[in-house]
């Protein structure tokens, strides 16, 4: 497969959005995300992240500017076309659980897009084993764990295999293995071509996963950049109310042997050594 | 569209005379718009009266959330007027329901007027004046509390429903209707949860510990409420002495005998 680099697949234009006679949210929004980036939203609260990521498969529509998905303007386009391609998961999996056992769950959306049902069960094993919900295919999303519900939301997306994923805090409630599962999956998504946007607050993930970072402040871009360039620039996560990274903060403490820009616990190690022998 | 009727009901934080009322002083106004526009089916009394509610609203300055709750209730005031107009066997059917569909609007705008203006504590403290048993003000009060909540749940989840492929705008009535399932169930379970999340938290800190509660706030009647109190009881009470002492009617003019 050729991925083809430089490609925007997403562009903001100038987007502006506000709920009826309300403060706007977003506030000239521009972005151009190619294919196959993986790229990470921070962002205090009630930065816009959610309201961003709603215009992306048109459930929001901009008051004013333009979103484009693939070229095609979301305001010409349904929101079931566009989720064809933008697959969303929501924070909160309690507000999409609602199917008699896990595997109908996933199943759903791929019967909302008309797929056979000998595809669709193939899709279903392959992602329920994916994510360690194979054993749990029969039972009640009920009566599963938060952190499994919320894989199950996300299974519920991966099924139908959207060529843009997007994940609304998909770490909270997951444990340290299961991040680490999290992580495996979305290196797999990214050797597989899919543009990848997770919206997070845990910046150690933000850390280890994503070569790029959007920080987004009261509805504006403040900055769009390699996730080294801004998780090393202090002044701009204070701006944005976010902290620093531990790896990051201890190499400011120790900056007159060790180089500004270290960001893994390696780097770290690497410079340590070197300034010791020195 | 259906949930900007919401808006009309719901308590806006301006700070006017009214929002400054006493809540039983607004529940006597209510009262006494219930019982002259039930005294009343005649269009002029009935006019007057739906036109006597809107310098309230000015004066709570919610004429925007008002209009909402009037433009939310149309379909409804649409449907009296034109059952009444096609089924009253009389001459006067056309001011007979009009007035039938004023009445609904009046009832509707002072309603509106009270819960924009009434904070829900201090509604749930003059239940409690008026031996209302506190866990059913509670419950009522809660309810209230929680329906932009849940108005806004419904949303997100329309929305996780929506990106997973589900149509809702396209097909019959029949199947329209079934697709509501992956909605309301999310809507019903996550009610539940909270609604038992709610009653540990409360028990945690200490809910039905005693049956005798102190209050941080305690409502007091002044003068304005006594003011109000009166001229609202005085207004209705010259409705009463015109509908019925000086015998004001205007009764049905049968055109024609039920069949």
């Amino acid at each position: 497969m050729i991925i083809k680099l430089n490609y925007p697949v997403i562009v903001f234009e100038d987007v502006w959005f506000s709920y009826s006679d309300l403060e706007p949210i977003l506030r000239g929004v521009n972005l151009r995300i190619n294919e196959g980036e993986v790229i990470a939203i921070l962002g205090e609260n009630g930065a816009g992240k959610t309201t961003l990521i709603k215009h992306l498969n048109g459930l929001l529509k901009p008051t004013h500017g333009n979103v484009y998905i693939y070229g095609e303007n979301t305001k010409n386009t349904s929101v079931a076309k566009l989720s064809k391609k933008v697959g969303i998961v929501f924070q909160n999996p309690d507000h999409q659980l609602f199917a008699e056992t896990v595997e109908d769950e996933v199943s759903f959306a791929l019967r909302n897009f008309n797929y056979p049902e000998h595809i669709i069960s193939l899709r279903v094993e392959k992602i329920l084993k994916m994510l360690d919900l194979w054993e749990y295919r029969k039972v009640s999303p009920f009566s599963l764990s938060g952190g499994e519900r919320k894989r199950v939301a996300i299974a519920s997306i991966l099924s139908y295999d959207p060529s843009i994923i997007v994940m609304d805090e998909p770490t909270i409630g997951q444990d340290y293995a299961q991040k680490q599962k999290l992580s495996e999956i979305i290196r797999l998504l990214h050797i597989q071509g899919k543009t990848i946007i997770v919206v997070t607050h845990d910046i150690e993930f933000v850390c280890e996963n994503f070569p790029k970072t959007i920080i987004l402040s009261q509805g504006k871009v403040l900055a769009y950049d390699l996730t080294r360039n801004i998780l090393t620039n202090f002044e701009l996560l204070l701006k944005a109310r976010l902290l620093p990274p531990q790896i990051p903060y201890l190499a400011s403490r120790f900056d007159s042997i060790v180089s500004k820009n270290v960001l893994y616990v390696w780097e770290m190690r690497d410079e340590l050594l070197r300034a010791i022998r020195r | 569209m259906s949930l900007n009727i919401v808006q009309g009901f719901k308590f806006n934080r301006n700070n006017t005379v009214l929002h400054g009322l006493d809540p039983r002083a607004k529940l006597i106004y209510i009262v006494s718009v219930l019982i002259l526009s039930l005294i009343f089916s005649e269009l002029y009394p009935m006019l007057i009266l739906f036109i006597s509610t809107i310098p309230l609203v000015i004066i709570a300055k919610a004429v925007n959330e008002w209009l909402k709750s009037m433009k939310g209730s149309f379909i409804i005031v649409l449907m009296i007027f034109i059952l009444n107009y096609f089924l009253l066997p009389a001459e006067n059917a056309l001011s007979l329901s009009s007035s039938l569909a004023l009445r609904f609007l009046t009832i509707i705008s002072a309603f509106s007027i009270f819960f924009m203006t009434t904070y829900p504590e201090n509604f749930a403290r003059a239940l409690i004046k008026l031996k209302v048993p506190y866990d059913y003000a509670l419950a009522f009060t809660m309810a209230l509390r929680f329906i932009p909540t849940l108005a806004k749940e419904t949303q997100t989840i329309i929305d996780a429903q929506r990106s997973r492929g589900l149509e809702l705008e396209s097909g019959s009535f029949i199947i329209r209707i079934k697709r509501f399932t992956p909605i309301l169930i999310p809507l019903f379970i996550n009610s539940f949860r909270r609604a038992a999340q709610i009653a540990e938290a409360m028990e945690s800190r200490a809910f039905g510990y005693s049956n005798k509660r102190s209050y941080f706030h305690e409502l007091n009647f002044t003068l304005h409420d006594m003011l109000f109190t009166l001229l609202c009881i005085m207004l209705t009470g010259l409705g009463l002495y015109i509908k019925f002492y000086l015998g004001y009617n205007e009764t049905l003019v049968l055109a024609r005998p039920w069949p």
